[in-house]
């Protein structure tokens, strides 16, 4: 291929929509390198361990309601 | 413990029976054999093609696989009434529901070491020697898997065969897509209730994305210790409360 030939595919492939489809630079990398997957599965292990807390939490205070009730 | 084994052969032996299993195993077999079919492209890119193609229909076999086995297990059981003598026994409803996933994900992991040992044969013939990225793609992947097995399970508890597949599917297709599209979604969002919404549904699904690890498999990249390990615990940690979730479901439910 010649040197206009590729000038011109150049050209082209620069023109073409794909580069504005992409979401970011970052999004173009792999996901290891992301940060925002190393923030999303940290916030989501918080929040099945501050879900899992409360409905624990739930649990021993109405046992201890139904308890009191059975002594009173 | 004895309780959770004995459902989960039983399940193994029921799913290993049924025909979606053969025919989805001999279906992606078939891909992976199909793909040294693209001799048209140079030695260098046909082997990392080869890879790309036969990585994805492992995960994709694996995923349909738990959603087709995961989706029909308890409802079957329950429709067939076998779960009656079952849950009469001294064994809790929670074991039943841990058995039952069990069984589900070592048949999907056989169909996925079925995919793997035809997968890693190719490599062989092609590069002469075993890729040692296969073996840490797989085990990522067969995370992923119990991923969908568990929801797939716990959705079953309450739903029929056919909404369990479609969730599941759904779940398992927006979770792949998570952080690059639906999180543009939070942003663009105008009013606060739909922006909280996104939010809901967003945090809810899993990130399937992280348990991908075909481009370092295909380029040969090094992926850092610390991001594997916290992928791993951040899969047990999801598959341990959907099935809590599941449980929970399961124990109020009538049959």
């Amino acid at each position: 291929m010649g040197k206009s030939a590729r000038a011109v595919a150049g050209a082209i492939l620069l023109a073409l929509p794909c580069r504005a489809w992409a979401h970011g630079a970052e999004e173009l990398g792999h996901h290891w390198d992301v940060p925002a997957y190393r923030a999303e599965m940290l916030t989501q292990v918080v929040m099945m361990a501050g879900v899992s807390a409360l409905v624990l939490g739930g649990m021993l205070v109405r046992n201890a309601l139904r308890r009191r009730k059975e002594r009173g | 413990m004895s309780g959770i084994w004995i459902i989960a052969k039983m399940s193994l032996l029921e799913n290993s029976r049924k025909q979606v299993f053969h025919v989805l195993c001999l279906l992606m077999l078939a891909v992976i054999g199909s793909s040294t079919l693209l001799s048209i492209f140079t030695e260098g890119v046909q082997i990392k093609i080869l890879k790309d193609l036969c990585m994805t229909c492992i995960l994709f076999g694996g995923a349909a696989l738990a959603i087709a086995l995961g989706a029909t297990g308890i409802p079957n059981d329950v429709e067939s009434r076998t779960i009656h003598p079952l849950i009469a026994r001294p064994l809790t409803r929670t074991q039943y529901l841990m058995g039952k996933f069990v069984g589900t994900f070592i048949t999907v992991a056989m169909g996925v070491a079925a995919m793997t040992v035809a997968f890693a044969a190719l490599i062989y013939i092609y590069e002469h020697r075993l890729d040692t990225f296969l073996g840490m793609a797989v085990l990522f992947t067969l995370l992923e898997v119990a991923i969908v097995a568990a929801i797939a399970t716990t959705i079953s508890t309450f739903a029929s065969p056919a909404v369990t597949a479609v969730v599941t599917f759904m779940a398992y297709i927006a979770g792949t897509i998570k952080i690059g599209y639906i999180g543009g979604l939070i942003d663009k969002s105008q009013t606060g209730v739909s922006k909280g919404l996104y939010a809901l549904i967003y945090h809810a699904l899993p990130n399937l994305e992280c348990f991908n690890l075909k481009s370092s498999l295909v380029h040969h990249d090094a992926i850092p210790a610390a991001y594997l390990a916290q992928v791993a615990i951040y899969g047990f940690c999801y598959i341990a409360f959907v099935l809590v979730v599941g449980a929970s479901c399961f124990a109020s439910r009538e049959v």
